[in-house]
């Protein structure tokens, strides 16, 4: 049979392959990384592109070259070293660019977007809801950051209300979601994110069209914007905000990993494929989508707090629909149900028309001419989700 | 309240109505033989108003025209280039797209909107800072009491409620009609009986399209004055009347455009001070519509068989 | 002793159509019945109204002494009722594991706290569910069990029927429908998955079994008891010797149709 002939090659490897593997993938991600920081850091128009052109050779060479194909299974099969060597990989690059205000930023930006794409991932990639106002559930985070910041509250606390918070609001819309599909649900959150806008631009309360100040995130009473050096070396005050964004996104990625390794992840995407024979087999279809809505939002509402802090203000245009089609972009681009993709992603959107100034005048229809070419020629994205594989779990248990 | 100004409010609603009616019949009619929502609907709207700016502005300013030669010649660009750009984006977009699942759909055609609002937005000289609009319609106000309206606006409405007819009289009575409901009853069945599927669905793009350009002539007329993102909203709302009217009829988009203008009127005069809600309850009402009638206020027939 | 499965007055109508009219059927412990009728006679739609996939129009249906009439396909799935369907319904781009493990679902801990947090519980849970679908894909194709983590799409349509049977087994159910089970096999194939079957149904006695069969050869073999639907209306039941020789039915499969 020629599926025995495909069997992993792996199961047989011994101690020695395994842990020359793990260098391989290791070394991959590593340079990956420091590419990526690279871009951050660079102004210079030739580097850009030379690191971008860069970027797709080797990128078309893991797709096309067994050799390339290997080593991106090797990454598939060795999460852990992936993650382990990003964790690494993220902490050097911050250490290395500690004073550059705007690469922080950035960086920053990219880690609170990709979280807010795990959100979206739990609804969309595995519950099959859609959101198409994943930037209103990003700005009530930012406002909840604005309104209880100044209170008193722990600002950690104050996360986690946010995240609360949006799910409450999700709630609202519960009922609808779930009784409809596709188009129809698609509309409720549309609908959802323009109501939530016009109320922010019409209620003085929360600041009106001007919206809020918000006050910068404090962490056991030190405020991150006063940081301005650690230890010996001088530093920007976006560091720590970069640092913690990307730790709120490890939080995230763990979260959705581990749902999608579990029981939970089957039922949800059971219930995404196929509605009928989930019930068949007693899943509730309201539970799981309900379930992960309110994750998701949650999830997207606790980077839109750390994000507000981190902008010191917000108002209702933070909450604009086309924001919230930039992170369904970034979630298609990346590659449904895989946050590796969504942070590629991410950085591609977010960071290269900052990097390129030919095209910032374009950067728009560069955009969306990038994602209709994604929906049209590879729909599963640029780096599409792997096919969860239970068998490594199940022999360690 | 004051009997004119009712009346204001009223002409105002119907206006609206009409514009929202004669938009979100295009989405209802390409999903009526697709199954697909074509969100760069509203930004059709756009090219057509910029289309009939340009038509009837640039010929202004090399021959002084009378104005209903200016005025035919601004239909033709909004109606030619809203049904071009419809089909095109139907033909390289939607057609290859039709069996991907909806929300990929909805993302392309919003992305190829954000194109169009964008290549306004670049390739219109100034075209990030509102146009105004050239009067082609007949001056003049009509008055009765407090109540004043422009023979324009009148005009306008009259046409745009004739539209909405010609268009259901379309869909009911022509040979391009009987094919359009042919294929959204069942495209195979229509195939089988000599339609081209993909003609007719050519052909409704080209129909909802037209519909699209004409209302953003319309809107140039009405409000003088034309946006490269005045498409946006209208498409959104566009949208929601036609889903909460129930997508696939022909009433029932024209009935949710009503509502809608209703609704923000409503809101307007009976709650004068909170108008600026207008909106948000406008919003809120599809939200909860939505939710009572899951598929609409006319129901898309429809039952999976397993 | 009473039926598991006890349906009486069964009627279904779409519209105008009446696709079941008012069928009475028993399924006892351990019993098999195979159901058969010409195209269109209301066999599937009695799966699906059984499973609660339809609300039925009227009648009364009652299982293991539980009213389940109308009831929502989550409870009836429960309460110890699983089924294939008549067009395959797995999910391709996943592995025959996890689709194997949606029919486990009923039983294994789906709660978030394990998910996220208590992981050694979700493994020990994992193992045993891994040992259980390999034992049971085993029995129907070592091929597949052999395999266990490959996409379902990768399998001929004859194994995703077999992978369809397994995730309708490994719940333990008290009653499998079985919609066409053979579709597309050849004879042999066919006689290989009833084989397969009734091997695994020695070790589960209890388990009763409705088929839908078009193979007359495999409605002999397998079934204790017949039943024939024609336009809705149960129109024979009886040992399969009997079916043969019925009058109505034999006009209902030649003169039949529409
Ligand atoms: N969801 C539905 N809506 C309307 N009519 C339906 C629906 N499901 C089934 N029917 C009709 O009910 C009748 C019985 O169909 P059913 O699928 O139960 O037949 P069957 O016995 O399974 O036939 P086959 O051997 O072809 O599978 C048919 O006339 C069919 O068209
Ligand atoms: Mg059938």
């Amino acid at each position: 049979m020629s599926m025995l002939q495909l069997a992993p090659t792996l199961d047989t490897a011994n101690g020695r392959s395994v842990g020359l593997q793990r260098v391989v993938v290791a070394l991959t991600v590593a340079v990956l990384f420091a590419g990526g920081g690279f871009l951050l850091h660079t102004e210079e128009q030739g580097q850009v592109i030379a690191l971008l052109a860069a970027f797709v050779a080797l990128f078309a060479l893991g797709e096309k070259l067994p050799a390339g194909r290997r080593v991106a299974a090797l990454c598939v099969a060795h999460p852990g070293t992936v993650n382990l060597t990003a964790a690494v990989m993220v902490l050097a690059i911050a250490a290395a660019l500690r004073e550059e205000h705007y690469t922080l930023l950035m960086m920053a930006t990219v880690a609170l977007f990709a979280t807010a794409a795990a959100g979206l991932t739990l609804q969309m990639a595995f519950a099959g809801v859609p959101n198409f106002a994943g930037a209103a559930f990003f700005a009530v985070g930012s406002y909840v950051a604005a309104v209880l910041g100044t209170s008193g509250i722990p600002h950690l606390l104050v996360l986690v209300i946010a995240g609360l918070a949006a799910a409450v609001l999700g709630l609202l819309l519960l009922l609808p979601v779930l009784r409809t599909r596709g188009h129809y649900a698609a509309l409720v959150t549309i609908a959802f994110g323009l109501l939530l806008r016009s109320f922010l631009e019409v209620n003085d309360v929360l600041g009106g069209p001007q919206g809020m100040k918000v006050p910068s995130f404090s962490l056991f009473g030190l405020s991150f914007s006063r940081v301005t050096e650690i230890g010996p070396y001088d530093v920007s005050f976006y560091l720590p905000y970069a640092l913690a964004g990307c730790f709120l996104f490890a939080l995230a990625f763990a979260v959705v990993r581990r749902l999608e390794f579990s029981f939970a992840g089957v039922a949800l995407d059971a219930v995404r494929s196929d509605e009928v024979s989930a019930s068949v087999f007693g899943l509730s279809i309201a539970r799981w989508k309900a379930t992960a809505f309110l994750m998701g939002n949650a999830l997207i509402g606790v980077a839109g707090a750390l994000y507000g802090m981190m902008n010191a203000f917000v108002n209702p245009n933070s909450a604009n629909f086309g924001d919230s089609l930039i992170m369904l972009s970034i979630l298609v681009l990346g590659g449904l149900g895989n946050l590796w993709g969504a942070v590629v992603a991410s950085v591609v959107i977010l960071v290269i028309p900052e990097k390129l100034q030919a095209i910032q005048e374009f950067r728009l229809v560069i955009f969306a001419l990038l994602v209709i070419a994604i929906l049209r020629f590879r729909p599963s994205g640029l780096m599409p989700r792997v096919t969860r594989d239970f068998s490594s779990f199940a022999k360690e248990g | 309240m004051d009997p004119g100004l009712l009346a204001q409010y009223v002409f105002n609603g119907l206006m609206l109505g009409t514009i929202y009616a004669i938009v979100a019949v295009g989405f209802s009619l390409f999903f009526g033989v697709l199954d697909v929502i074509k969100f760069s609907h509203g930004d059709v709207v756009t090219v057509g108003a910029f289309s009939a700016f340009g038509a009837a502005g640039l010929v202004a300013a090399a021959v002084t025209l009378p104005g209903p030669l200016a005025l035919a010649l601004g239909l033709l660009a909004a109606l030619g280039a809203g049904a071009a750009s419809g089909m095109l984006i139907g033909r390289v977009l939607v057609l290859p797209l039709k069996n991907a699942p909806a929300v990929n759909v909805l993302l392309a055609t919003l992305m190829a909107g954000t194109v169009l609002r964008e290549v306004i937005r670049l390739g219109v000289p100034n075209g990030g800072n509102p146009k105004p609009f050239p009067a082609l319609l007949p001056e003049g106000v009509l008055a009765a009491g407090s109540f004043s309206v422009g023979i324009d606006s009148v005009i306008i409405l009259v046409a745009g409620i004739a539209v909405v007819v010609a268009t259901h009289l379309v869909i009911t009575r022509t040979r391009l009609g009987l094919a359009i409901r042919a294929v959204a009853q069942d495209g195979e069945v229509a195939q089988l009986a000599g339609i081209s599927f993909s003609r007719t669905v050519l052909g409704t793009f080209a129909l909802g399209s037209m519909l699209a350009g004409l209302a953003g002539l319309m809107l140039g007329l009405y409000y003088r004055e034309i946006n490269f993102n005045m498409g946006v909203l209208l498409g959104i709302i566009g949208f929601a009347c036609a889903v909460v009217g129930g997508l696939g009829s022909l009433i029932g988009p024209i009935l949710g455009g009503f509502l809608f203008a209703g609704i923000q009127t409503g809101v307007t005069v009976v709650l004068p001070f909170t108008s600026a809600y207008k909106d948000v309850v406008a919003f809120a009402v599809i939200i909860l519509l939505i939710g009572l009638f899951p598929t609409g206020l006319i129901a898309e027939k429809s039952s999976e068989r397993v | 002793m009473s039926a598991l499965l006890a349906c009486n007055g069964l009627t279904m109508r779409f519209g105008g159509l009446t696709a079941l009219d008012g069928v009475d059927i028993a399924v006892g412990k351990g019993e098999t019945v195979g159901l058969v009728g010409p195209n269109g006679s209301g066999k599937t739609t009695f799966f699906n109204v059984l499973t609660g996939l339809y609300k039925p129009s009227s009648g009364a249906v009652r299982f293991a002494e539980a009213d389940l009439f109308a009831r929502s396909p989550q409870e009836i799935g429960r309460a110890g009722v699983a089924r294939t369907f008549q067009r395959s319904r797995l999910m391709l781009d996943q592995t025959v594991f996890d689709n194997i493990a949606v029919g486990a679902l009923g039983r294994l801990d789906l709660g978030l706290m394990t998910a996220l947090v208590r992981r050694s519980r979700f493994r020990r849970q994992l193992s045993a569910l891994v040992e259980q679908a390999t034992a049971l894909t085993r029995r129907f194709n070592p091929q597949i069990a052999a395999n266990l983590f490959r996409p379902a799409g990768s399998f001929t349509m004859i194994d995703r029927r077999r992978i369809e049977i397994c995730r309708a087994l490994i719940g333990a159910p008290r009653l499998l429908l079985l919609d066409e089970p053979s579709a597309g096999m050849t004879h042999e194939e066919t006689r290989q998955l009833m084989d397969d079957l009734l091997a695994f149904r020695e070790e589960m006695p209890d388990l009763a079994i409705v088929l839908v069969e078009h193979e007359m050869d495999v409605i002999r073999r397998i079934s204790d008891r017949c039943i024939v639907l024609n336009f809705g209306k149960k129109i024979f039941e009886g040992p399969f010797d009997a079916l043969i020789a019925d009058r109505e039915v034999q006009t209902a499969y030649l003169g039949g149709g529409e």
